[in-house]
């Protein structure tokens, strides 16, 4: 993975519409006619002069369709994004409307009607991203075509998922795209699982002419904006924190995608000086979770020991131990827990593991999944290699699961307890035994 | 009860001894490895069985099974 350094900047405008209409009666056409009716209602309420995009954490307030602002003084766009760590700077702007407006002041009048119909309330999820081009500038226009269209979009997926009277919420959703396509925002109806949209997203990798063998429409491969804290509390890709070594005629090959890092004495479990294996597991869990290929959630390390039991790899007394796992056994509750392959790689001495560059360079470039080492009594896990076809150097991005403190990048990456080795770090003379995680050919 | 065929062949050892060994289709993956680790006389606690490509083996299924993933079936 390599960072673009280009800085892009987004908006990205969130905000709840009530969507709020009558049904006077259940016939199919006649209910179709009155929520387009209604999403046109919407439509028309975010062209008109009520609307109001208020930036956040700012003073700013924009009214896109007068060509109007408030700031109490002289702010550019560029003062708002002061956050220069991340490659994508995210501006949030909140869509609000305004209820008040100048007018004669008359007496309010009421009226009773008393009739049997449906009544539909529902609160619209609104969620648009709009990226700067080249140009880095957008205008208000922009934002407004955007919300427009999502609530077309919205249109088509109420309408699509229509049970006789039961609407489903639609929900936008956001996905990065390998360059160019970058940002782009689908919208899933609330409550049908991704196993019940193959469809959708067969034609949206047509869509995007992208490859028909890994997901990147599932929900859990929606994008994490840098600005939102994860609730899990986890630290997530502590490599990228790192600078890549440069070998003579080497190139960096680097996991793909976002993984979770899980260490010693995590989720209240002393498994320290026992559980590394478990952790790197654990690790190799939270890619195949956070990449969509599976929805379970990462196992505790009694779930990783019943497995092995209910596979026949260990005898019932082993679930509550602290007995070691290794390699074998970390493929064996991948593939019975996760419904994974694994490829086992071996090599009789520690000192042979600088001739497998090529192998691990491959793996990193056609699976990108975490690998778990073990031998000469640790286990640990391999996110990526340096290696130089020509000269045959190597070093290993390793991430090290007996670290037992908290969750602080700084210390995790200063002192290298996520970090490049070179070929001595693993015992020379040890056996040592590498899971290869497969990637499953779906979407 | 038909069986199925395998070549096994001892890693650890440089000279890469081979056995082959044939076993009832119904028989658990376990047992092969049991069997195959006692034929040449290595622990089968810590011994484990890959395919020519290093796909490890879900220890759960049967050998007719596994010969109908990686191997010929007809």
């Amino acid at each position: 993975v390599v960072v673009d350094s280009e800085i892009a900047t987004v908006l990205r405008v969130k905000g709840l519409l009530e969507f709020r209409c009558q049904l006077d009666s259940t016939d199919g056409q006649l209910v179709r006619n009155v929520i387009s009716r209604t999403f046109e209602t919407l439509r028309s309420q975010v062209k008109s002069e009520s609307c109001v995009l208020a930036v956040s954490d700012s003073p700013v307030i924009i009214w896109p369709n007068k060509d109007a602002y408030a700031t109490p003084e002289e702010i550019t766009p560029s003062t708002l994004c002061e956050d220069m760590h991340q490659w994508i700077h995210v501006i949030n702007l909140c869509l609000m409307t305004e209820v008040t407006k100048p007018g004669p002041l008359s007496a309010p009048i009421l009226t009773k009607t008393v009739l049997k119909s449906h009544f539909v309330n529902v609160t619209l999820p609104l969620d648009c991203v709009v990226c700067t081009g080249r140009s880095n500038t957008i205008k208000e226009y922009q934002l407004i075509e955007a919300l427009t269209h999502q609530l077309c979009e919205m249109e088509k997926v109420t309408l699509q998922n229509m049970k006789g009277m039961t609407l489903l919420v639609p929900e936008p959703v956001h996905f990065l795209l390998p360059e160019p396509k970058g940002l782009v925002t689908v919208v899933y109806p609330v409550g049908v699982p991704d196993s019940q949209l193959v469809a959708q997203r067969k034609e949206l990798h047509e869509q995007f002419e992208l490859p028909d063998d890994r997901p990147y429409f599932r929900r859990a491969n929606a994008y994490h904006f840098p600005n939102e804290p994860y609730k899990d509390g986890y630290l997530r890709n502590p490599h990228l924190a790192l600078t890549h070594p440069t070998l003579d005629n080497g190139k960096v090959y680097l996991v793909q995608g976002i993984y979770s890092y899980h260490h010693y004495m995590q989720d209240r479990v002393d498994d320290n000086g026992w559980g590394c294996a478990y952790r790197s597991l654990q690790t190799i869990c939270s890619w195949f979770q956070q990449q969509g290929y599976v929805e379970r959630p990462v196992p505790t390390h009694k779930e990783i020991q019943q497995a092995l039991v209910d596979v026949g790899d260990k005898q019932a007394s082993f679930v509550g131990s602290r007995q070691w796992i290794g390699s074998i056994e970390v493929q064996a509750v991948l593939g019975h827990l996760l419904g994974l392959t694994s490829k086992i790689l071996f090599v009789s001495q520690g000192a042979e593991l600088a001739s497998k560059g090529r192998e691990l360079a491959n793996h990193f470039l056609t699976e990108g999944t975490p690998v778990m080492i073990g031998g000469g009594v640790l286990a640990h896990t391999i996110l990526g290699v340096a290696w130089s076809e020509t000269t045959g150097q190597i070093r290993y991005l390793i991430l090290d699961p007996h670290y037992t403190g908290a969750e602080d990048l700084q210390v995790i990456t200063d002192k290298g307890w996520c970090g490049w080795k070179g070929p001595d770090f693993w015992d020379q003379t040890a056996y040592y035994n590498l899971c290869l995680p497969q990637r499953p050919k779906v979407i | 009860m038909s069986k199925v065929t395998f070549k096994i062949t001892l890693t650890s050892d440089p000279r890469l001894p081979y056995k082959v060994l044939s076993v009832p289709e119904s028989t658990p993956f376990t047992a092969v490895l049991k069997f195959a680790a006692e034929e040449f006389k290595v622990p089968s606690a810590t011994s484990a069985i890959i395919t020519n490509d290093g796909i490890g083996i879900n220890p759960a299924q049967t050998a007719g099974d596994f010969i109908c993933s990686y191997g010929m079936c007809f």
